[in-house]
């Protein structure tokens, strides 16, 4: 195992991300927007959880949705 | 001297002043009595006549009924065609109906008896929805 493995294993295991937030989901002209904002924080789990990162990312997104075509069901 | 309108509306008048009251009462006291004599009598024939018509034809009018629907059923196939279109609008789905209709057709030769155009417009209400993340921990682990 290279060192850049051992690196990125080290750096993967031992971290973890804590989400935090309120996001707003609601349909919009023409499709599904998401509205929020999320606090997040990288902890190093083997240091009892110290935050070693804490980042806040608003959410701002919109999923265009097509028109959804039903055809009425057949009476047979 | 009088002319023929009134000279008929002269004999009218006195047809009404003397005559009508006289059939008036002849009518009151034949109806007054046929009701007391005739009503109950009649009355209970009637009741019997037509307990015995519906005990007799009830049969036959049930076997009408039921070769009538069944023949409707055989002759004609309702067919509903159309597309319902879906589109998002703020706070809401519109569904409205394209082309929607109710066609009967007579089903031996397939020709459309009669149609029906269907109009739908519907506006479903969407609310807000609400997502609260809470110490949501995501972990990875190295894929060995």
């Amino acid at each position: 195992m290279s060192i850049v493995d051992d690196l990125i294993e080290n750096l993967v295991e031992r971290n973890a991300i804590e989400l935090n937030g309120t996001f707003t989901i609601s349909v919009v002209n023409g499709g599904v927007s998401l509205k929020g904002l999320a606090h997040t924080s990288l902890k190093d789990t083997r240091k009892n959880n110290k935050e070693i990162f804490k980042a806040d990312v608003p959410v701002d997104t919109q999923v265009s949705v097509g028109t959804i075509v039903i055809p009425v069901p057949q009476i047979k | 001297m009088s002319d023929v309108k009134t000279f008929i509306d002269a004999i009218g008048a006195d047809v009404n002043t003397t005559v009508a009251p006289k059939v008036k009462t002849l009518a009151e006291t034949v109806s007054k009595q046929a009701f007391a004599a005739y009503g109950p009598r009649i009355s209970a024939f009637a009741g019997e006549l037509v307990k015995e018509i519906i005990d007799e034809q009830s049969g036959t009018l049930h076997d009408f009924v039921t070769g009538l629907i069944e023949e409707v059923f055989h002759r004609y196939q309702p067919e509903l065609t159309g597309e319902l279109h879906a589109t998002m609008v703020p706070g809401a789905v519109q569904v409205t109906g394209h082309g929607v209709k109710l066609d009967v057709k007579n089903r031996e030769t397939g020709v459309s008896v009669s149609s029906l155009d269907i109009p739908v417009a519907l506006t479903i209400k969407v609310a807000d929805l609400k997502v609260q993340l809470q110490n949501t921990r995501i972990q990875l682990n190295v894929v060995k």
